[in-house]
Parts: C-alpha cells; structure tokens; sequence
C-alpha cells in the first residue's frame, strides 16, 4: 500500500461557525470553568464528605485548567450549608502564665466577650478606688493599723516597764537599739559607773544582758506581728475588693451561663483581681519611680491580662468557612506569636498570639498552592502536622530550628477539623508521593484534573465559556465564525482535532486580545478574523528564535536541502520549546554503513546528547534490519546515524522513521528525496508508529520551504495514526489545497521508502528473496556482500585451512 | 492683737535637723523648698546624742540591730554616728545645690531635743521630721515632738513625705495664737505658694463667718475657709486630709496645751507647722 497524499481537509479540522446554532455569544447562557473535569469534581466532592482523617484532597493538573475555581465552587457550595464552626479565642493562664489558655465559643460571642471584659476592666478601674478611698475603709484600714500599733507597743511595753522600773533606758542607736542604766534622765558616765559598789555594777549589768535578751526576743516576734498584720490588711482588702467587684463579675457569669470555660475564667479573673487589687490601686494614684519600674518590668501588666485575644471570630459568616491562603508561610498557617520592644528586648504575651489560616479554616476548608506550601521554610511539616496530630499548635520558627530565643509562649493547642484541598502540578503530587511517606496518608483524594475534553461534545460548552468571560469581562460578544475560530484554536492548543484544550486560561487570553483588537477596529463584535489575528499576533510575539533559526537555513548556516536527491539523507523534523512557545524545524540527518559487526552507532549517544528514548529508537533500527535482512546470515553491518548541526541533546523516539530511511538509503545506494521531510517513529516489525507535535513539525518544514518557494514537490511524511491529531495553519491548508504542499500518511518503513526514493519497497517472496531492483532487494544485495566480505576477510585473517 | 504685716518679711534661716531616716530626707527636702521660695540660709544640724556615747563606753552594753534584734557590740555606736552624719551632710549639700541654696552644716553634741532647740533659737523656721517610732519605744518622732513642743521659733513637723507645695490649712479660732498661725501661713504663702485656707472652729456657722471675715480683714484678702465645729486637736486631726500642712498656732485653744500638742503632732496624719 503506498502513502496517501492528504486532502486539505484532513489537515485541519476546521469548525463551521454556520453550524453553531447562534449568532453570537450574547444568545449564550454562561457556563461556570472548567469544562469536562467529571472525574476531578467528583473526587472533590468524595474528598469534602467523607469525614475520615487524611482524606484531604490533591487537586492535580497543569495550571490553566481551572482547578482552583472549580474547588472554590465546590466548597463556597458545600461550605454553604454546613454549620458555623465556634469561635476561639486566647486568654491569660493565671496558672502558668507561659501557657495561654484556648477557649472555644459559640459563633460570635468571643467579640462580646472581649467587649465586656475590656468593660470589665474599665469598670474596676472605677469601682476599685472608689472601694478603697471610701471612708468606711479607711476608717477600718486605721483601726488595723491601731491595732498592730498596740500590739508592737504591748510587745515593747513589757520591757520598757522592766527597764524603767530597774534604771535602764531603752535608747535609738544609728541602726538599732540599745540599753543603758540612767540617772536622774540620764545614762550614767562610764567614770560615774566605776563608781558605783561593785554589787550594784554587777546588777545592772545582770539586768542590761537579761532586758537586753528580753529585747531581742520582743524584736524578733516584730516580724511575725507585721506578717500578721499585713495578712490581716490583705484579708481586709481581699473582702473590700470582692465586695467592689463581686456583683460586675456576677453580671457576667449570668451573661455567660452555660459557657463553663468563660465561667471558669471568669472565677479566675476575680481571685486575680482581688490578689493584685494595689494594680488597680496604682493606677487612680499618681506613680512614684518604684511604682514605675515595677509596672514597666512586670511580664503582663494587670487590666492587660484580663484581656480576652479573640483568634477567630464567626460573627456575621453563614457556613463554614472556606479560606484560600496565597502565602503559606509558616506564620501565615499555623498562626505567630509577635513581639514588641520593651526597655530594649523584645517581649510577647498571649495578646499578640495571632492566627493563621488553619485557625481561620478551622471547622470547614482550607485550599493551598502546593508548590507554594513547598516553597516556603517550615510551611509543609507544619501542615502536615497539624493534619497527623489534628491540633494547631503555634510554635515559633527559631523553637523548630533549636535555636535558643528569649522566653516565649506556648499556647494551649487548639483542636483541628479541616479539609485542606492543595492544587498543584502533576509532577508535584508524583514528586510527593514518591519522596514523602506522610503525603499519602494525608492527602488521600487525587483530583485529576483532564488536559483535554472531547471536542464533540466540548464546542458548545466552548461556545459558552467564551460568552461566560464576554460577559464576565464585558467583552464585545463573539460571533459564530469567532467561536468557531476560538474552537479551532482549543483544538489546535490540544494538539488534535478531536480534542478541545482545557487550559482555560489560555483561551480566555485570546478572547481578550481578540477583544482588544476588535475595539479597536471599532467593531460592535468579535469576528472570526479577530480571532486569527489574535493568534497570529500571540505567535508572533514569541517567534524570535523561531525566525532565526529560519534565518539560519535560509543563509546556508543550518544546512537543509528542500530539492534535488541525497543518498543517507533525510530531512528530520523536531519540536523545540522556548519560554512556553513550541515550533518545529528540519534537522538532517545522515546514515553511513561500512563493513562491520552488526552495530547501528547512534552518535548522539556515543557523545552523551543522545537520551535514552533516542537510543531506544535507534537500537530498535538494529532490531529491524537484523530481522529483515539478516535472519539467516552474519549481520555484518556498522552504520553510524547523526543528527548534524546539533549541539543540544537530542531525546525522543520521532526521528527513528527518519534515521531508518538514512540508512536505507545508504545501504541501498538510493538518493532521498531532500524536498520531503520525515517525522514518526517505527518498532522492530517496519510499522510507524505516531509521535507528539505533528502540528509543529509540518509547520516547521513548511516554513523552510514556502522560504525558498514552494514548487509542489515539498512535503511531511507522518505516521498515518497522527492525522487525527492535524490541525494545521491554514497557510499550511491552502498550500495543500493549491497541491504546492502534502502531507503523507504513512504506515509502514515500506510506504515511506518508496516516496523518498521514487523506488518499490519490494515484498519478499515465499523463498524470502525480494523482487530485483526495489529498495529492499538492494540493502538485502548489499548486506549479502558486506557478509560475504567479511567473511573472505576472516579466511583471509585466518590463513589457508588445513 | 498682734499686727501681721511686720512678721511677713522673708525667713532668713532655715533650720532643718538630720539624722539620715527616711523621715530627715522629708524633713529636709521640705526646709530646701521653703529656703528656695524664702531666699534664706539652709541650715543643717545633726546631732550625736550624748546618752548613745555614753552607753557606747559602757563595757557591758551592746545594741540590737533592727529589725530582726541581732545583737551587735556598742563600740560600733560612735562610728556609725559619723557615718550618719556624712550621709546627713552629703544630703543637704545635694539638696542645696539642687537649688542653689546658700547652706551650712553643724554637729553637735548632747541630747538631741536640746540641742535642736537651742539652735533653733536663732532660726526663723525649725524643720523636723517625724518618723515612725518601735512600739512605745524611743523614736526620732517622739524627739521631734519634744523638740517642737520646746522650741520658740516656729516649727514644721513633716512626715515621711516632703511637703513641698501642699496647701496651708490654718486652725482659725480668732485666738491670738490662730493669728500667729494665720500670719506664719501668710508669709510662707507671699513667696508665691497658694493662699493659705481656714478650719474654721466656731459654734455655729454664723460665728464662723464672722471669724472667717476676721481672718480675711487680717490677710487682706479673702481667704477659702471651712467650718469645723470644735477646736480640739481631735477635731483638727480629723478635718486636715493627708495632703494638707495644718499650721496652728502653740497658744491657740486647738493646740490643746503641750499635751495636746504633743499629741497632735504624735498623731496627725499631715504636716504640721507650728506658730508661736
């Protein structure tokens, strides 16, 4: 069977915008993004109900299809109907004060609650002083303080007396007391003293050492006096400060009834108010120094502790919450503890605790760029977690690295229930489930988001996602040909005609540019020829290196013959990809075949440009030449193949259709056909096999020669189970429709041999002999005569046999 | 009746008496405020008590350190003395630079009411602070209480606050000695303090007014005031408030005779200033 030349309708799958059963895109309902993700949008919804852990969701696929707005869809609607999740907030450990306490309440009450308690506090600041400047107080606070002043003079009175009754003075040294004996008010001269009969001296001194122990033993009770006494003025205050605050704590209790966590606190805050009532006290009084040094170095200033820290609030939200964090850093999810500089450090209490996106989340969903997660330090363990232990706990970076750093906070950890939906390439959840064991049991629900979506079904669904961003972006409605063009183009991005592109964004681009250039042609409408040249200029802006290399070729520097005939050389296609832009370009090939040891010698291998897919196809030419033509004999052929101007790595199966017709052509002695070009791979049995970016190629080889002029003689051998896949400028089309171009599908080495070399291929017969004069009884010739000259070389080598 | 205008000429010495307590900073913070608005001469006296020397040469005796009564021998009585009255001198001599006061410093020896007494008698104020004592032991406070008691100048009795710029309160009887309260309240308030007010001790609220209109023909000037009802050093106590200075005058009824005063001054609550 030999190639068949395509009709130009082959080569491009065009959409007829008179079929599309509109006028234009204003008729259209709008359709929501993306289009054709079933599969994707049932794993999300699998994903949001199930209520097991690790069943968070991968929305994978490559960036454009979508994948974030259908989840947020997804989840806005599911999110929609579910419960409010509580509120929480942090308050002051009275206990251990390095601990702040989570407390969880209803929706929308924490803000109450820090409302009242800021109150609360105002509120004390009043009653507080007023308690204790009133008059009754102070009246009782004197009647203590006579009290202890009458127990310090009983305690004293007792030697005073014994003193005085024995002639000894109680007198105020610089840093205590001391005794002396007196006479007449006086103490008595050490001269007056040696005086005195000797019995007497040693009296007084009996009675100065006895009081002077009398003495001690009174100074030392004085401590216990004044510890009793200011026990007894703390009782006093205790009872005068819950007497001032009692009933505006009652208020709230009642306020709060029912809420045992804010009525825990609330008991706490009451002790803490009446232990540090001087707080209070100091503040309604002008400060001295002491006062405020010991305010400025205290950890939590008071009022500042009775604070409520409100880390979520639900006030006013209808659902659960869905939260999209764009910068997952480490603070930005699992929540910071911030500090501030006080007296030259820097100081943090539980009021600067603040919240990350999983304390946001918590109770509904969370949606994260995986790659940014990844990006960014601490970020992923932190996720993953506070997925493991279902807890968010707050810890600060330099903790997690070991460093030391000044005392912190640990906060109690708050429990966690949320779905996390990360979107991310596929390469990213293959990267993660090979390299990270956690990843799956965390993220159990891939969401596999399509590239493509059937055509046949896709066009009107097309049709509507262009009137959904029209009118979305108020755009100039899209007539049918536009669309039509738009489909073409969806099909042509997909690489195959049967195929719409489900890169989105890709095409919501175009239909802005087009836009754009139909304002400002002063249309009223998107026309088809908008459209095209919406594309055209999107190509154009990419298509520097494109046209230099075209420059190469046209000036003889990249050598491509596109006439005339060459023996071992054939005009390869290949696809090159600069900064998102793909286009094909010939690339010569050349075969050479010497004498040898059954070797094909792929020379982009041997210098290491060759990657294994390349090496593969060649090695699998062995595989089909050994078969062929050498099933019974010594295959004793060394050809060496070689893609020439290249100086990159060459990788991929496609030239090894090409690579096959070179050595054909070489061992055949048979010129090639240079206005041709080959692309398609071929397995051992000669059958070729379809390759990728078939468009690009054709395309490529086309622009060459239209350079030089077309003569109808050029064209592109293609694996016939590429034509599916053709959706070919339509410059391309034209050259075809004209006959100054062709594209061939080819299915088998034979079919393409003959059209390069204007010979039969030749079957062979059931002696296995092909018929004279066709390609392969040629190769079969020459291969016969390399074995037969190897073999005469080796009797040569061995010598006369005995 | 005595004429004021003649005793308002500006204080020209300022006797404050030190001994390093907490009390004697208040004390001499409050005589350096009164000497800088006065212009006068500050000066300072520390006295070495001659009873303490005495007892130090004793042999036998010894002392109890406060607060906890760990018994220490009385050699050290004499040198901590000295060193106390360094302490009192580098006070004073930072108090008076503070204010650019013109000052002098004095140690004496002998009993310490005494010898503050006899110095004063050349000063135009005494100024004493009154400290808290141990029980009904010995204490600065009682001293200073004797001492103000005996003295002939006037006397401000601070406590363990300085007074500086608190109101006058005067005890306003109409008695000769609540004019020599209200004229020593007067001259200290010329020197640009606040008028000085009145507690007014009457029968009734019409003799008050008309002893408040007395006070104010003698200050020339009208005075706030404030009917207390009695007289007695109760009375007073009760009716200063905390941050006030009381000036009352020895020989008025209010003061209540040295007992009374001794009591009043043992007891106030305020800063008590003291007219002859």
């Amino acid at each position: 069977m030999a190639a068949r030349a395509l009709g130009p309708d082959e080569l491009c799958r065009r959409c007829d915008g008179a079929r599309l059963p509109f006028a234009t895109t204003a008729e259209l309902d709008p359709i929501e993004p993306p289009l054709g993700q079933d599969r994707a949008e049932e794993a999300i919804l699998f994903g949001m109900g199930i209520k097991r852990d690790g069943f968070n969701v991968f929305a994978l696929g490559p960036p454009g299809v979508g994948k974030r707005k259908l989840v947020l869809r997804l989840l806005g609607e599911r999110a929609r109907k579910e419960a409010v999740p509580d509120d929480w907030c942090y308050l002051f450990n009275f206990k251990e004060h390095q601990r702040p306490v989570a407390m969880r309440m209803p929706a929308g009450r924490a803000m109450a609650l820090r409302a009242d308690m800021d109150r609360l506090v105002e509120e004390l600041r009043a009653a507080i002083p007023a308690a204790f400047e009133s008059e009754e107080y102070r009246t009782r606070l004197q009647a203590l303080e006579k009290q202890f002043e009458e127990r310090r003079e009983e305690a004293m009175r007792g030697i005073q007396e014994k003193s005085r009754e024995r002639g000894i003075a109680v007198l105020r040294s610089p840093v205590g007391l001391a005794l002396a004996p007196v006479r007449d008010g006086e103490v008595i001269e050490p001269d007056e003293f040696r005086k005195l009969p000797e019995e007497e001296q040693r009296r007084i001194q009996r009675d100065v050492a006895e009081l002077q122990e009398g003495l001690a033993e009174v100074l030392r009770s004085m401590p216990r006096l004044e510890r009793e006494h200011r026990e007894a003025v703390r009782g006093m205050n205790r009872e005068v400060a819950l007497y001032a605050i009692g009933h505006l704590i009652e208020d709230l209790k009642r306020r709060y009834a029912g809420l045992a966590d804010v009525l825990g606190h609330l008991e706490a805050v009451q002790s803490d108010v009446v232990e540090n009532i001087h707080e209070f006290l100091a503040s309604s009084e002008p400060e001295d120094a002491a006062g405020q040094v010991r305010r400025l170095f205290s950890e939590t200033p008071a009022m500042h502790r009775y604070r409520v820290n409100v880390l979520v609030d639900r006030s006013g939200a209808t659902g659960a919450p869905v939260v999209v964090e764009d910068l997952p850093s480490h603070a930005n999810l699992t929540g910071r503890i911030e500090h501030h500089s006080h007296l030259g450090t820097l100081v943090t209490d539980f009021t600067l605790i603040r919240p990350g996106a999983l304390h946001r989340a918590n109770g509904g969903y969370l949606v994260l760029d995986a790659r940014r997660v990844l990006a960014q330090p601490f970020a992923w363990e932190d996720l993953k977690r506070a997925l493991r232990a279902r807890e968010l706990r707050i810890e600060p970076p330099e903790r997690l690295l070991g460093i030391t750093s000044a005392a912190s906070l640990e906060p109690e950890p708050i429990p966690l229930e949320v779905k996390v939906v990360l979107a991310g390439e596929r390469w990213l959840h293959q990267l993660l489930t090979a390299a990270d064991p956690e990843f799956a049991e965390l993220f159990k629900v891939p969401a596999d988001f399509e590239d493509e979506i059937p055509r046949d079904e896709g066009e009107i669904a097309y049709a509507r996602f262009v009137a959904s961003v029209a009118r979305a972006e108020r755009l100039h409605p899209f007539d049918r040909g536009a669309v039509a063009r738009v489909i073409e183009r969806g099909s042509r991005l997909a690489g195959d005609g049967d195929k719409l592109s489900a890169h989105l964004r890709a095409v919501a681009d175009l239909l802005r540019e087009a836009d754009h250039i139909a304002s400002g042609a002063g249309k009223a409408e998107v026309t088809g020829a908008d459209v095209e040249a919406a594309v055209s200029a999107q190509l154009r802006r990419t298509d520097r290196v494109q046209r230099q290399i075209l420059e190469a070729i046209a000036r003889g520097t990249i050598l491509i013959d596109t006439s005339g005939g060459r023996v071992g050389q054939v005009n390869g296609l290949a696809v090159y990809e600069v900064g998102g832009r793909a286009f094909g370009r010939p690339s010569r090939i050349t075969a050479r075949v010497r004498l040898g040891r059954g070797e094909v010698v792929d020379i982009e291998r041997e210098v290491e440009l060759g990657g294994p897919i390349h090496s593969k196809g060649v090695l699998i030419l062995s595989g089909f030449l050994g078969a062929r033509f050498a099933a019974d004999r010594p295959f004793t052929l060394s050809a060496s193949l070689v893609f020439e101007q290249s100086y990159g790595p060459v990788e991929g199966d496609s030239a090894s259709c090409a690579e096959l017709y070179a050595l054909l052509s070489s061992l055949a002695g048979l010129p090639v056909r240079q206005s041709l070009a080959v692309t398609g791979s071929v397995n051992q049995l000669g059958q070729v096999q379809p390759i990728g970016g078939v468009n690009e190629k054709i395309e490529g080889f086309f622009d060459v020669c239209r350079a030089r002029g077309l003569t109808g003689e050029e064209g592109v051998l293609i694996p016939a189970a590429n034509v599916p896949h053709l959706m070919l400028r339509s410059e391309v089309v034209e050259a075809a429709r004209a006959g100054s171009f062709r594209v061939y599908a080819v299915e088998t080495v034979d079919e393409g041999i003959e059209l390069l070399t204007g010979v039969p291929a030749g079957a062979a017969g059931a002696d296995g002999v092909f018929p004279p004069g066709t390609v392969n009884a040629r190769v079969a010739a020459r291969l016969a005569e390399l074995a037969e000259r190897s073999r005469a070389f080796a009797a040569e080598r061995r010598g006369p046999e005995a | 009746m005595r004429t004021g205008a003649a005793s308002r000429a500006p204080m020209r010495r300022i006797l404050v008496a030190l001994d390093a307590s907490r009390a004697s900073r208040a004390a001499l913070e409050s005589a350096a405020f009164l000497a800088a608005r006065q212009g006068a001469l500050l000066e300072g006296l520390f006295v070495e008590d001659v009873d303490l020397l005495r007892a130090a040469a004793l042999p036998f005796t010894g002392q109890l350190a406060l607060p906890a009564g760990l018994p220490l021998p009385s050699s050290s009585i004499l040198p901590d003395l000295q060193a106390l009255a360094s302490r009192a001198r580098a006070a004073l001599e930072d108090a008076a630079a503070a204010r650019r006061l013109r000052w002098s410093f004095r140690i004496a020896r002998g009993r310490v009411a005494v010898e503050v007494v006899a110095a004063a008698l050349e000063a135009d104020l005494l100024v004493l602070g009154r400290g808290r004592g141990i029980g009904a032991g010995p204490s600065p406070g009682a001293t200073a209480a004797t001492a103000a008691a005996r003295a002939t100048s006037p006397v401000l009795v601070t406590l363990e606050e300085a007074a500086e710029a608190l109101p006058l309160l005067v005890a306003w009887d109409g008695s000769e000695g609540a004019e020599a309260a209200l004229d020593l309240a007067l001259r200290l308030s010329d020197a640009g303090a606040r008028a000085p007010a009145l507690l007014v001790a009457a029968e009734g609220q019409a003799a008050a007014e008309r002893l408040a209109a007395a006070a104010a023909a003698r200050a020339g000037h009208p005075l706030r005031w404030r009917w207390i009802g009695g007289s007695t050093p109760g009375d007073l106590r009760r009716a200063a408030p905390a941050r006030s200075v009381l000036v009352v005058g020895t020989s008025s009824p209010a003061a209540g005779g040295p007992t009374g005063l001794e009591r009043l001054l043992a007891e106030a609550r305020c800063p008590v200033l003291l007219a002859r």
